[in-house]
């Protein structure tokens, strides 16, 4: 009887622990991690809806760019690569003043591993098993959530956005093309990877830039925008499908960890 | 020792009348009239979660974690959407400019407020309004996208100039003293006193409400859902266009409608929640707008004229067309896309419109096609649904 007493005392004491829960602080001995974007036009900010004068005499202006990240991994000392997000969206579309253009994009992330990392990893684009996906199967509180993010005609998500107009007579009237470019579908998708060494016993930040210049005229590579001025990627054999390719591939190399 | 079991058997007693009162409410001996003042403890509150129906192209409902619904709040949020009180002389609610019968809309190219003053905008459909709502958005809702969340936007219309003219004490005083709001609004959010009666909660009863007007059974639905339903070839040729570059390869003619009004087959709402300038005034730079629509919102120039890319879904019930209802019909619309819609009309014209090189050469026969997809979007399965309808129309609208 006294130990029956004694194991009920012990199960009610347990039971009544069990419905307490232990205060939790999020926070404690985590440290952010910001990654940085800035748009840039031959090493200068490049706010949305701004001229830029081109060496050709072409001005340029970019009036919308985003990309989808999948898979932001950072690497330890010892090798191991530690998933610090699956999928993020870096969208410049907002950013319209200089000032705004100059501070960029920041992702954070509050991460509780810490020690010695030596680099950083993502991919340009969406992932192919994120991209096998459907925004239904996603909280809007995700870009991968949003439908208007993805292109039902090729079943993929759009994984860069540039959007803009040049004009080829600035000084006349006549020149003006908008151009239109979204790349998607799985055969896009960049691997990015960029050496860095960081401690995460404090706060990091990583600036990365993208130089838009690098993207539409990178010498070799120059984007025809006045020949074709709009392209959602589409089947590979085509046209449309090169120079979203080509955009995409710029895009990525391009994108510097500074 | 008398005194001990006195003691012993009144609390004895004493318990088994709170386990009878705690384990087996009677809502039968409540009565359908609620107190209008002081204490509602003695009507029950048992929240009973509301079970959104599971619908075919549509994804699951989301709600924010602080007004999860249940059955009495959906309920109250329906009467408050047919509540005339609302108004500042009691002559009209949300349900004048929102009729069920024309997909929550009104017919009319502007809103119609008290006295039959003309608002400015025309009043959007709510069919579905609920999946306007993106988390970590600030513009979800209104067609300039100023409200962040249900909650916050179905506060404004009760003291707009140009809608219902009145404020939300008065309304709320209305509703304290009235015989059954108090009860319906204690079942909802278990409030214990009349006093607790607030704006907030009524705001979160007519979100709550708001959030389960959802329909997809069109045409459209049906070819996508059903064996052997399909949409009239003309809405099949209609669909390709509209969708363009479809089956992996560019197609010969596409209208680009998909880039704005876009779906998937499990969330097929044919909006991408955003917003755009379509063109449809054409000014020489960002600050000749006659209305600045979002970038009156968010301040900034770029977004002037861009306006919410609204859902296409009930499009045969939803006349007159576009932010101030100037197109009558489809074919106004589908003529000012493929006639106006060069960059030249504005700074910030939509890229998709602008640069979409087979548009302005759509035939005549492929506007028709098209338009026979967008009749093809509408659903009629809810214009008599009774549990959208307004519920003084009832025998008894207050019963049970």
């Amino acid at each position: 009887m006294r130990y029956l007493s004694a194991f009920l005392i012990l199960a009610l004491v347990g039971w009544a622990a069990s419905c307490k829960k232990d205060p939790v602080n999020p926070s404690a001995g985590e440290k952010n991690l910001t990654l940085n974007f800035k748009a840039q036009f031959d090493g200068q900010a490049l706010p949305m809806f701004s001229d830029v004068v081109v060496s050709n005499e072409e001005s340029f202006q970019l009036q919308t760019l985003n990309f989808f990240l999948s898979y932001i991994e950072i690497q330890k000392e010892n090798g191991d690569w530690v998933t610090i997000d699956s999928s993020a969206y870096v969208n410049f579309s907002n950013l319209v003043d200089v000032s705004d253009a100059e501070s960029g994009v920041n992702l954070s992330y509050s991460l509780a591993e810490a020690g010695n990392f030596t680099a950083i990893r993502f991919g340009l684009g969406v992932a192919p098993d994120l991209n096998a996906m459907d925004p239904a199967d996603f909280s809007s509180a995700t870009a991968l959530g949003d439908a208007g993010n993805y292109w039902t005609a090729w079943d993929s998500y759009i994984f860069t956005r540039t959007e803009g107009k040049i004009d080829t007579l600035p000084n006349a009237s006549g020149g003006e093309i908008s151009f239109l470019y979204h790349s998607g579908v799985d055969g896009m998708y960049q691997q990015k990877s960029f050496s860095k060494a960081f401690n995460l016993g404090q706060d990091v930040d990583l600036n990365f830039t993208i130089d838009i210049k690098e993207v539409f005229y990178k010498a070799g590579q120059e984007i025809p925008i006045a020949d074709n001025n709009v392209s959602h990627s589409g089947d590979s054999s085509t046209a449309d499908y090169a120079i979203v390719k080509t955009i995409i591939t710029n895009m990525g190399q391009a994108l510097e960890l500074q | 020792m008398f005194k001990k079991s006195l003691l012993y058997l009144s609390l004895g007693l004493g318990s088994l009348v709170l386990l009878e009162t705690a384990c087996d409410p009677k809502p039968e001996d409540i009565g359908p009239i609620s107190p209008t003042v002081g204490s509602l403890d003695s009507i029950p509150y048992t929240p009973v979660a509301y079970d959104y129906p599971e619908i075919n192209g549509l994804p699951a409902m989301e709600e924010p974690s602080d007004n999860r619904a249940t059955e009495a709040g959906v309920k109250l949020g329906r009467y408050l959407f047919y509540e005339k009180a609302l108004s500042i002389d009691n002559s009209i609610s949300c349900a004048s400019c929102h009729k069920q019968e024309k997909a929550f809309t009104d017919g009319n190219a502007v809103g119609i407020g008290v006295g039959g003053v003309l608002g400015t905008r025309n009043s959007m459909s709510l069919i579905n309004v609920g999946y306007n709502w993106k988390q970590n958005s600030q513009h979800n809702f209104n067609w300039d996208g100023k409200f962040a969340s249900l909650e916050e936007q179905v506060l404004a219309p009760v003291e707009h100039p140009l809608e219902m003219m009145n404020n939300w004490e008065e309304v709320m005083e209305r509703l304290k003293a009235h015989p059954h709001y108090p009860r319906m609004f204690r079942q909802a959010f278990g409030i214990s006193q009349i006093d607790e009666m607030s704006k907030e909660l009524a705001a979160k009863a007519l979100a709550q409400f708001l959030r389960t007007l959802n329909s997809a059974d069109s045409e459209y639905d049906r070819d996508e859902w059903v064996p052997f339903e399909y949409m009239s070839e003309a809405a099949q040729r209609g669909k390709l266009l509209f969708l363009g570059d479809a089956l992996g390869s560019a197609s010969t003619k596409d209208a680009e409608c998909a880039h704005c009004h876009s779906f998937t087959r499990d969330a097929a709402i044919f909006a991408r929640n955003s917003f755009s300038n379509n063109a449809i005034d054409s000014v020489n730079s960002f600050t000749a707008f006659n209305d600045n629509g979002l970038g009156g919102i968010t301040g900034s120039v770029v977004d002037n004229g861009r306006f919410r890319e609204v859902s296409l879904r009930n499009l045969g019930l939803t006349a007159p067309y576009m932010h101030d209802g100037r197109f009558a019909t489809l074919e106004e619309v589908l003529d000012h896309y493929t006639d106006h819609t060069s960059a030249s009309r504005g700074p910030n014209v939509a890229n998709e419109l602008s640069t979409a090189p087979e548009l302005p050469h759509l035939t005549l026969q492929e506007k028709q096609d098209i338009i026979a997809f967008l009749h093809a979007l509408t659903d009629t399965s809810y214009v008599n649904k009774a549990e959208w309808a307004d519920p003084f129309l009832q025998v008894d609208p207050w019963a049970e």
